[in-house]
């Protein structure tokens, strides 16, 4: 394992000579024999994060599926827009996937002039899924969501929630409820989940979006989850849809390849990102960061993200291009 | 009891032991050379654990952990460059130190200094770290600003020749970091259209062009002139009666590491210099700082590492990591089936006891090692200068490149390189540019928090006793050339009167 790792920090050096001349020596790839060397997946966020750990345990599953070795590569910076503008821009012959986070591939075009934006991959799978919980701050006197919404309707803008950034995932979905609602709530956002979870035990912000296992593991409390039915981490938590909110949010996300990549080649790592999802391992990594192993497929999974580009890219130009909070 | 005996039994695996051992030396290496970091070494030994049982994966990544935060001061003091970030306030009197001869006796402050504040802080950790949690959880948006805010005076300490020139790098400094996303609207700031600059500028590949290739170019530009000093001498432990005269040093830098560890978001460069900015305040020697002092060095090292204990707080107790590292830590312990959150210390109590006792043999295994390697590190500065500072440019190239794989830090490197050379001839001190850089973000986010939180009102921030302490300290101390002028004149006025 040492040697390959390090194999790898040795060839990413060489990689900046490499990339020149490879599109010259590279042959087309054939479907035939496809997987005939290693794949490459990117992951667009740092090693040891949720979605690194979801992506090693897809790339894992990948592996043993394909008989070939998947390597993880994480390319982070610019809210996961750097890794995805590596992946859109590699060569679509089924030797680079990456890891694409439904908020990252969805909302970050619409943020800023990323290379890519949702049309620019050919989707393979969704692998995992996680409903959305609203989460309290300790001792907070809020046990419905419609307590929180009458607060906030009585006090506008004297709650404030915290999110992993702007134009994050979580931030979107917030406000969209707000607009449902009809509450203002100001919006903290803060550099990633850890501060943000922080200010949310330490009750210096009074409402975040996480997932059931933040609530579970850390005896945080929550007022909604954000689900079609109830969920089993957490029985006795009413959905949002029962409480008369009709809403769902999720995070979600899959593989994804650039796009042009050949039919029998793609048909290939769809069927076998369907395997890997039922693969215990894969099942046991994603139940341990809180995340559930969902598969959807090419298509599916495709009308999700581009529907998602489309709403959260309507708000980000009412909420963030528009100056409010 | 039952826990600390199972812990114990943890401990003494071989395959443990040769784990935090062989994790220690490795972070050692990685750590001193400049470009690789901590985050990188941590990263590289992430798949190992995979295959590693629960104690030795977590005795190899303490041992990591503890290994590269200490390696980076020694390029700092050897080669003016530090290996690290975490090594940037190392390098202002470590490096004077060396070039007066003195490298071994450096070298010796700062090996003593990082084990006496890791183990400080390993030992509070043992005792109070629910305690701690539970503290560092009063610090909000508005406490981290004020805190940002007086390690931001540091700049002052730093430019002694000349401040107008210092404030202007520290001011750089902060502007550098603006770059890339605004991070409450999310506006793009300065991108002039480039993609890559919209992911802002990166700390590893800024700080490392700004230090170690702009001492390449300079020493090039010297070598028709007079010519480097030539450093040697061997490792050397301080003396007993230095170690007692110093020893107050040693301990307020271990307790302010360690709590400064303890925030989420902060991290050990940024601890380095609030205790370096604070050792200036109170140092008996504060004089000579920047000059090769040994309080600065210490203040320096035993801070850095005193966080890697101290990071480990939110990260068992809380389930929120301390720093990017301990964030890859964090997600080795979530594969491993750990949770870490409240429970674990109830859940798990030999884990818990078993990683105090790791982070314990952990530094014990630095001091040691550091005795062992900094002479062999001291040997490669023996090396021809064209020969040392090529080695140098590829090692540069190759860590910088290895982190995120993008062609575009490359040139990050190259500029700030340019860029550093430009500042040192023209006399800016260029501490001050990476003082700003790194306490940048944490002060504009926390500032811009802060005021949503209190509905745009800055009276809000003086509503919290922390932040009001933190905003006195930092007025005294910038008004403390005042007011000793003032109290020296109306001593002395009083004397004249007698």
């Amino acid at each position: 394992m040492t040697t390959t790792t390090r194999k790898t920090t040795f060839s990413r050096s060489l990689l900046g000579l490499a990339l020149s001349v490879l599109p010259l020596l590279a042959a087309p790839a054939w479907a035939a024999d496809y997987p005939s060397r290693p794949i490459t997946e990117i992951v667009p966020y740092p090693a040891g994060g949720s979605t690194d750990l979801a992506g090693r345990a897809v790339a894992n599953a990948m592996g043993e599926v394909l008989g070939a070795k998947v390597v993880v590569d994480n390319r982070s910076g610019g809210g996961g827009s750097v890794g995805m503008a590596a992946l859109a821009r590699a060569r679509a012959d089924g030797y680079t996937i990456g890891v694409a986070p439904v908020g990252t591939i969805a909302n970050q075009p619409h943020m800023h002039r990323t290379p890519y934006n949702a049309e620019s991959f050919d989707y393979l799978c969704q692998f995992y899924y996680a409903p959305q919980v609203l989460a309290v701050k300790p001792g907070s006197e809020f046990k419905t969501l419609k307590d929180v919404v009458d607060y906030a309707k009585a006090h506008p803008g004297e709650l404030t929630y915290g999110t992993p950034g702007p134009g994050t995932l979580p931030h979107l979905q917030i406000e969209q409820f707000k607009r449902l609602a009809g509450a203002d709530i100001t919006h903290v956002p803060f550099a990633g989940d850890g501060p943000g979870l922080t200010a949310l035990m330490g009750g210096h912000i009074d409402l975040y979006f996480a997932l059931p296992n933040t609530v579970t593991d850390r005896d945080l409390r929550a007022v909604a989850v954000f689900s079609e039915e109830p969920i089993a981490a957490l029985p006795d938590l009413k959905t949002a849809i029962q409480q008369g909110y009709d809403m769902t949010a999720a995070v979600a996300g899959g593989l994804v390849a650039p796009k042009g990549v050949p039919q029998d080649v793609r048909d290939q790592l769809a069927a076998a990102c369907e395997r890997a999802t039922e693969s215990e391992e894969l099942n046991t990594v994603l139940g341990r960061v809180g995340l559930d192993a969902a598969y959807l497929g090419p298509r599916a999974f495709q009308d999700l993200v581009l529907s998602t580009s489309e709403t959260n890219g309507e708000l980000i130009r009412d909420v963030l291009k528009g100056g409010g909070h | 009891m039952d826990a600390l005996l199972s812990a114990l039994s943890m401990l003494a695996a071989p395959d443990a032991l040769l784990a935090v051992v062989a994790g220690t030396l490795v972070g050692i290496i990685i750590g001193a050379l400049p470009g690789l970091g901590s985050l990188l070494a941590i990263t590289m030994a992430l798949p190992l654990t995979f295959v590693l049982g629960q104690g030795a994966s977590v005795a190899l990544l303490l041992g990591i952990y503890c290994g590269s935060v200490y390696g980076g001061s020694l390029s700092a003091i050897l080669i003016n460059t530090p290996g690290t970030p975490q090594s940037a306030a190392t390098v202002l009197d470590g490096y004077p130190m060396a070039r007066r001869g003195e490298a071994g006796l450096a070298l010796g402050w700062a090996t003593t200094a990082s084990a006496f504040g890791g183990i400080l802080a390993t030992v509070i950790l043992a005792v109070a770290s629910p305690l701690l949690a539970r503290i560092g959880l009063k610090f909000g948006p508005v406490e981290y600003f004020a805190l940002g805010l007086f390690a931001l005076t540091c700049i002052i300490t730093v430019s002694r020749d000349n401040l107008v020139k210092g404030l202007m790098a520290g001011l750089l400094g902060l502007f550098v970091a603006v770059v890339g996303q605004d991070p409450v609207t999310g506006y793009l700031r300065y991108d002039f259209n480039v993609f890559d600059l919209s992911a802002g500028i990166g700390l590893v590949p800024f700080l490392v062009g700004l230090f170690a290739l702009s001492e390449v170019f300079w020493r090039a530009a010297e070598r028709s002139g007079g010519g480097a000093p030539v450093i040697r001498s061997a490792f050397r432990c301080p003396s007993l009666g230095e170690l007692r005269r110093r020893f107050s040093m040693l301990l307020k830098s271990s307790l302010i590491g360690t709590w400064i560890g303890t925030l989420p978001g902060v991290g050990a460069s940024s601890a380095s210099m609030i205790s370096y900015a604070e050792a200036k305040r109170s140092s008996r020697n504060r004089d000579k700082f920047g000059t090769g002092e040994p309080d600065g060095l210490i203040a320096s090292e035993a801070a850095n590492n005193a966080v890697t204990s101290g990071a480990m707080v939110p990260t068992l107790s809380l389930g929120v990591p301390g720093d990017p590292i301990t964030a890859v830590m964090l997600g080795a312990l979530v594969l491993q089936g750990v949770t870490p959150g409240p429970r674990l210390f109830l859940d798990n109590q030999e884990l818990v006891l078993f990683i105090f006792l790791m982070l314990f043999v952990a530094n014990i295994c630095m001091f040691f090692g550091g005795w062992l390697m900094s002479p062999l590190f001291s040997r490669i500065l023996r090396l021809p200068e064209p020969l040392l500072m090529a080695a140098v440019v590829v090692l540069v190239a190759a860590g910088t490149y290895s982190i995120n794989g993008n062609p575009f830090d490359l040139l990050v490197v190259l500029l700030a390189g340019i860029g550093g050379f430009l500042l040192r001839y023209n006399g800016f001190p260029l501490a001050p540019m990476v003082i700003g850089f790194v306490l940048s973000p944490m002060i504009e986010q926390s500032l811009r928090q802060g005021l949503l939180m209190n509905r745009g009102s800055f009276l809000g921030f003086f509503a919290s006793p922390i932040a009001s302490g933190l905003f006195l300290i930092t007025a005294l101390f910038l008004l403390w050339p005042l007011l000793s002028g003032l109290r020296r004149r109306l001593f002395s006025s009083s004397t004249v009167k007698e």
